[in-house]
């Protein structure tokens, strides 16, 4: 450890103690030097990448952008005439309709299912595991599944079977199925996320385990599950493939449940296919990708307020 | 927590083997000012008085250390007693010492008189006191507390020699009165010896109480 | 040795055994708990005094796997026929870390009478400062009850959490090392209250540091365990005679610092 080292060329570099030193330091920071800029390149090329995708539809589409675009209903013909103002209520109403079914049975099915794996009788009974985990699997495998085949779903069973034709009613109740999943599962690690302490202090002060859920783990939960739900509502507007076998094509405003509509995704495939209006077709995808980024910067807002709220900061 | 334990056990080792350097420090002034008065060395005395001193100054630094370590240390149980033990100790021992010391001075008080009676009996008392003190030291050294219990009914022997001698004196007195101030000195002295038994027995209590944590009287 | 038949129990076990599955945690332990005394758990890491704590308000129903034998009792009943909920309102617990609602203090010390059923805004609010009181905290925070109690600082959740455990007027408080996270002031303020509070309610608490319970206990309960790790009961009697002069030799290793 402590022999001279020389060099060539008459430089001796001072005797190694441990790890001080010269050592490798310059191989390393070399190293480092090209890992960030690496890491720099893939950042450029993603952000250049995502503006480029939606400057160009906003380069395209910002002409057909008008107030009257947005106030009209689409009129049909070769041209695209008139505006998107019935694809915006539909869509509106599909969301509030998918949130109406899929809300109450996500979050009560996340919390079913939490509660029966959390039980401590059940983590040694090996019926009780074995369901859990087919459960998980089931909820797993559902949340991946593409959007077309609850589409075809949907058609089979709501349109078809049941008689709703096509329908908001069809079209509300697939989109739940799809979504339905996601909301279990982020409830579900919403709710486990929850320190187990909060859980064991409200049960050592006489709290029943129901008025634990109730009133400490659900309220704890809560950012993740709206989290989950607004990220859903994100996913609602875009979706196209369920919803066109169930709501059909009309380009009117819906008046009841059982009526047909189509949603501002759907509206850009069909001016795209059916007509010659390009820059409507790239406009709507403008007042898409709006609704998008408002949602998400709501959901970064209240996520936030719910954290510092959470942490005592405010 | 071992290092610290280990570190604590040998200040109580140290701290013992001072108390242990005080007793020898007065045993051997309780020998040598009994030596001195047979032999009138007065220069000897001179220095037994001087030695008492130091040993105060040992007391003191013995019962600083001790209360450091409470302070700092928080002793329990056996540590707490064995510590309470060496607070006692160096406070009996010192006394000893002052019983040394008062013989010298006796010594020194008589002067260049000469013995009204060859010295024999407070020489023996001198051995007997300085037995039970080594004995008394062993038993704390060892923590035996059947030594310690073995100890107390030397002190009936003690006491036996002092009586002889207090008759003997009181005679002297009585026949020859002008030997009144010397046959009275050296009563004291036998009665600083005496008062030394007294000490150890006191010193067998605390052993046992150590050992035990029962405070007996062994008498 | 100090007396301790004429005081009356609060709670005990007899023989009682707790196994995690097959491994055999507690043995054997038999023991009464003082009424309206602190009484400290103490013992090496590892030796079940946690365990043995969360016996008396059965928060090891929590965990799977768990079984018990021999019986454990509070004024003479047996606590495994009580209702869970009821018997966890006479016995209450504070934690080792302090863990406060993520709502406001006011929700927090509210939190035990509003789930009892209570209602009555008045009702609560005097229920919260007294027991507010009741933990020395009112002072510190009554100008502000609605802020969060994750704002306040940890000496001050840890007392927070003891308000909330004082609202429901439990018989019994349940502490597992209370003060092991906090600074050293903070722990010498949950000292005091714990030396009030032994007036009103009979206080357990089991703690890693010897001075601790030297200085807060009137009694200390010795678990220990070998190298099989499972607690047995090795000594229990008045702090005084325990850390003077214990009766058995491994109790005066322990707390000497011999082992730990």
């Amino acid at each position: 450890m402590t022999e001279q080292l020389t060099v060539k060329g008459n430089v001796s570099v001072k005797p190694r103690v441990a790890f001080h030193g010269e050592g490798n330091l310059k191989s390393r920071k070399f190293w480092q030097v090209i890992a960030f800029f690496v890491l720099y390149l893939a950042g450029l090329i993603t952000i250049v990448a995502i503006v480029f995708v939606i400057g160009y539809v906003i380069k395209v589409g910002a002409p057909a952008l008008t107030w009257e675009f947005l106030t009209t209903d689409p009129k049909g013909g070769l041209a695209g005439e008139g505006g998107i103002r019935s694809t915006i209520i539909t869509s509106i109403y599909l969301v509030i309709l998918v949130l109406l079914w899929a809300v109450p049975f996500g979050i009560g099915a996340g919390i079913y299912l939490m509660e029966y794996a959390e039980d401590p009788q059940n983590s040694t009974n090996k019926l009780a595991k074995f369901t859990i985990k087919i459960a998980h699997f089931g909820v797993e495998t559902l949340a991946g599944i593409p959007s077309i085949i609850f589409g075809l779903f949907g058609y089979a069973l709501f349109v078809t079977t049941l008689n709703m034709g096509f329908s908001l009613l069809a079209a509300s109740l697939s989109g739940a199925c799809l979504v339905l999943p996601t909301i279990i599962r982020t409830t579900e690690e919403a709710l486990r996320a929850v320190p187990r302490s909060y859980r064991e202090a409200s049960l050592a002060l006489g709290a029943t385990k129901w008025q634990t859920i109730y009133k400490v783990v659900l309220p704890a939960a809560s950012p993740g599950i709206i989290t989950g739900i607004i990220l859903t509502i994100g996913r609602i507007i875009g979706e196209t493939a369920v919803f066109f076998v169930t709501l059909g094509g009309s380009s009117g405003t819906p008046k009841t449940l059982l009526s047909g509509g189509r949603t501002m995704a759907l509206h850009v495939y069909y001016l795209a296919m059916d007509t010659r209006a390009f820059e409507k077709a790239m406009a709507t995808g403008v007042v898409l990708i709006f609704s998008i980024m408002l949602i998400n910067l709501v959901v970064n807002i209240m996520s936030n307020r719910l954290q510092s709220d959470l942490r005592g900061e405010r | 927590m071992v290092m610290i334990r280990e570190t604590f056990d040998k200040e109580l080792i140290k701290l013992q083997n001072d108390v242990l350097a005080l007793a020898n420090m007065v045993e051997g002034m309780l020998i040598d000012s009994v030596l001195h008065l047979k032999a009138r060395d007065f220069a000897g005395s001179e220095r037994v008085i001087e030695m008492d001193k130091k040993v105060n100054e040992k007391r003191f630094q013995i019962e600083e250390e001790v209360l450091t370590i409470i302070a700092l240390r928080q002793p329990y149980a056996g540590d707490l007693r064995a510590l309470a033990a060496m607070l006692e100790f160096a406070s009996e021992l010192e006394r000893i010492g002052d019983y040394a010391k008062g013989i010298s001075k006796i010594n020194l008080l008589i002067g260049d008189q000469e013995l009204v009676k060859p010295l024999i009996d407070i020489p023996l008392m001198c051995e007997k006191a300085t037995f039970m003190l080594r004995e008394v030291m062993k038993a704390y050294v060892r923590r035996d507390v059947e030594l310690a219990r073995a100890i107390p009914p030397m002190d009936d022997e003690l006491d036996a020699l002092y009586n002889q001698i207090y008759r003997e004196l009181v005679t002297y007195i009585l026949t020859t009165p002008s030997c009144l101030n010397q046959a009275n000195y050296l009563l004291w002295a036998a009665h600083n010896l005496e008062r030394t038994g007294d000490r150890v027995i006191n010193l067998c209590e605390r052993v046992v109480f150590t050992v035990t944590g029962e405070l007996e009287e062994l008498n | 040795m100090t007396d301790i038949h004429n005081i009356k129990t609060k709670l005990e076990t007899c023989n009682y055994d707790l196994y995690y599955g097959s491994f055999k945690a507690l043995s054997d332990i038999t023991l009464k708990i003082p009424e309206k005394q602190v009484t400290a758990i103490i013992g090496p890491s590892g030796c079940g005094k946690s365990t043995f704590l969360r016996t008396f308000n059965r928060m090891n129903d929590l965990i799977p796997n768990v079984r018990t034998e021999g019986t454990a009792k509070m004024d003479d009943q047996d606590i495994f026929e009580m209702d869970v909920v009821a018997l966890r309102q006479y016995v209450g617990m504070v934690f080792q870390r302090p863990n406060p609602f993520p709502k406001s203090i006011y929700e927090n010390v509210a939190y035990g009478p509003r789930v009892n059923g209570e209602r009555n805004r008045k009702v609560l609010d005097e229920v919260v400062e007294t027991s507010l009181r009741g933990a020395a905290l009112w002072d510190e925070v009554k100008d502000d009850l609605q802020k969060s109690a994750l704002s306040i600082s940890g000496g001050q959740q840890q007392r927070l959490c003891i308000a909330r455990c004082l609202a429901v007027e439990p018989e019994v408080i349940l502490m597992d090392e209370p003060a092991s996270s906090l600074d050293p002031i903070a722990t010498l303020r949950i000292e005091e209250l714990i030396r009030r509070l032994k007036e009103k309610y009979t206080i357990v608490i089991v703690t890693h540091n010897m001075q601790q319970a030297a200085r807060v206990s009137d009694f200390t309960t010795f678990l220990y365990t070998d190298e099989s790790r499972t607690g047995q009961l090795m000594e229990f009697g008045a702090t005084r005679d325990i850390f003077t002069n214990p009766t058995k030799k491994v109790t005066e290793d322990y707390i000497t610092g011999r082992f730990g």
